[in-house]
């Protein structure tokens, strides 16, 4: 699926997080968004999922706008949206219709070693592959991470790496935010957002000379 | 509508799983509530015994209408006779026991007091009070009030048969006889109807006697103060689980809705301990009880998470169910009968849903379902549970 977002602004009260951003998402196509802290990559992701209402411009999906397109899109975001109190599977039980869709998901992911037990009891990067999971539960074309490494150890990491890289193979699509270098790895073209907009960047583009990006918003 | 069912499954059993810790601090809660008795006892009362209070009638007046109008205006009202005894010292003893504390109050009746009302003169009476008194103050009050219109009520006779006389030119001894005679015929006539509350209770606390009162107005209380130990259950669920439900298709009725009645499963169980024993001691109708009871529930529930919606869910939810706890069923009547609070808080409480809380589980207490007031709470019900719908969506837009 084709993801096409043009001229899109969001701002909360009087303060423009997004200015002007289009881009393009073909199939299969791994986009990478980095910025630093407060530069809207989360606020883009929102608004993208359709869990916010942009102020200005389009998103449409093979051509076609409006509501329905966001069932294709899934949103991982960066807190796990799991209710603390009840168990994995009582979590999936919410968001999957058809119990037997989430199967593959716990082995991929490696859940069903806790699939029983209580979220307050998991780790960090536990609960983040629980939600990755409840993010396919709509069976998504495109799926948003929003620094789906953050805080996680290496294994898991890797792990949740390793779910997109056979995600993508599969002719899905997913846009990225990120702070890791190593997450760049999986993304065919790279953007930094600044000052609201999207910045195209090379996609090797690593070490000082990102860190040089980042900072003054263009190559030294 | 299949996910909406599993949704509602899910916060009951979330509700479940709370449980424990909610009863843990439902034992905190009682254990506070308690010591805040204990100690308010202490303060009101000193190292007295909780009994009634003294109040005594000092006699300068010794006529026969004298003992007998204070001795209706002692009688007429349960609620006070419940808590106060009346004596009827002399001067010298009354004056030591209250300086000892031994009293709460001494009312002094003037020589010639009654024979004053009768000629408009008004001889005043006069009353001290200890030097810690409480709310006997208030009682005391209420039953010098109860006297004075009482015997004032002779005096519009008196004044009608002296203008008559004086119109038929019968001033002077005439006059006088009349006084003597009109004096023993009314006050004997308004002080026979002391016969009256032989039969009927006149109360501050209407229907109920004073212990019915005080376990109706505990219930509320204790009803709205659960909210507390319940934080961990309705401390509202993070944007990011907000915006997924948003997101999935679940609308913001639907959620909370799910969240009303895992909340309203929860309060189910803690209003059959309390209205159990009310059932078992007073053998009150059953169905009444239920049904006021769900009611209740309803209103509870609906009042509680507008507050936990309004707030962040942390120490500041906490001091707001308090605060609101408190002041809603101090103005609404459930801890101090309204007919004893100042006259605004009558006009304030029909605005208040614990007010009609208070009057349908009297109604209960009384063996009656009370239409009006379960209508009443259904509304506040809807009302508040609107206004969360709408805080709900305008914090998440």
């Amino acid at each position: 699926m084709r993801l096409q977002a043009e001229h899109i602004q969001k701002s909360y009260g009087k303060h423009r997080i997004l200015t002007d951003v289009s881009f393009t998402l073909s199939p299969g196509e791994c986009v990478g968004i980095v910025g630093v802290n407060g530069c809207g990559k989360s606020t883009l992701l929102s608004v993208l999922s359709g869990i916010a209402k942009a102020d200005g411009g389009s998103i449409t999906l093979n051509g076609k706008s409006g509501r329905s397109i966001f069932r294709k899109i899934g949103l991982v975001p960066q807190d796990n949206p799991l209710i603390p109190d009840l168990s994995v599977r009582d979590n999936l039980k919410l968001w999957y219709s058809d119990p037997d869709a989430a199967r593959p998901y716990l082995k991929l992911l490696g859940i069903t070693p806790f699939y029983k037990q209580q979220i307050r009891k998991l780790s960090g990067g536990q609960k983040k592959r629980v939600s990755i999971a409840i993010a396919m539960a709509s069976d998504p074309a495109i799926l948003l991470l929003d620094e789906p490494g953050a805080a996680l150890d290496l294994p898991c990491k890797y792990q949740i790496r390793a779910f997109l890289k056979q995600y993508l193979a599969n002719g899905n699509s997913a846009v990225l935010t990120t702070h890791e270098e190593a997450d760049l790895d999986l993304c065919s073209r790279l953007y930094l957002l600044k000052d609201g907009r999207l910045l195209p960047q090379p996609a090797t583009l690593r070490g000082t000379e990102l860190l040089h990006i980042l900072q003054n918003g263009s190559k030294r | 509508m299949k996910r909406f069912v599993i949704l509602c499954q899910l916060e009951l059993k979330r509700a479940l799983r709370c449980l424990p810790r909610i009863l843990l601090g439902t034992a905190v809660l009682l254990a506070v509530i308690g010591a805040v008795i204990f100690c308010g006892q202490h303060l009101l009362y000193g190292e007295q015994e909780l009994n009634k209070a003294k109040i005594a009638f000092v006699l300068e007046d010794d006529s026969f209408f004298t003992a007998m109008a204070i001795r209706l205006a002692t009688t007429q009202s349960a609620s006070t006779r419940s808590a106060c005894e009346f004596v009827f010292p002399d001067a010298e003893e009354a004056a030591r026991e209250l300086e000892n504390n031994e009293l709460a109050a001494v009312a002094t009746i003037p020589k010639g007091f009654v024979s004053s009302i009768a000629s408009g003169e008004n001889l005043p009476i006069r009353i001290d009070f200890a030097n810690e008194v409480g709310y006997e103050a208030l009682i005391f009050e209420e039953i010098a009030n109860a006297a004075m219109q009482i015997l004032g009520s002779t005096q519009a006779g008196n004044y009608t048969a002296r203008d008559f006389y004086r119109l038929c030119d019968r001033d002077g001894k005439p006059l006088q006889a009349a006084y003597d005679r009109l004096e023993s015929a009314y006050i004997s006539l308004v002080l026979s109807r002391e016969s009256i509350f032989r039969a009927q209770t006149v109360g501050a606390t209407g229907s109920l006697n004073v212990l019915q009162f005080f376990l109706a107005g505990g219930c509320i209380l204790f009803l709205l103060l659960w909210g507390i130990p319940c934080i961990r259950y309705l401390t509202r669920d993070s944007k990011c689980l907000l915006a997924q439900f948003r997101q999935s298709g679940f609308s913001v009725i639907s959620t909370i809705t799910a969240k009303f009645t895992g909340l309203g499963f929860l309060y189910l169980i803690l209003l059959l301990c309390i209205l159990l024993p009310a059932w078992i001691l007073w053998s009150v109708p059953v169905l009444p009880l239920i049904l006021t009871a769900l009611c209740l529930l309803l209103a509870a529930c609906s009042l509680l998470l507008f507050l936990y919606e309004i707030s962040d869910g942390g120490i500041g939810t906490v001091f707001l169910v308090l605060c609101s706890a408190f002041g809603l069923c101090l103005l609404s009547g459930c801890i101090c009968p309204l007919p004893l609070l100042p006259g605004f808080c009558s006009a304030i409480a029909r605005f208040l849903p614990t007010t009609y809380m208070m009057n349908g589980l009297t109604s209960a207490f009384l063996g009656v379902f009370s239409a009006y007031n379960a209508v009443a709470m259904l509304l506040s019900t809807a009302v508040f549970f609107s206004l969360t719908v709408l805080i709900r969506i305008l914090r998440t837009k």
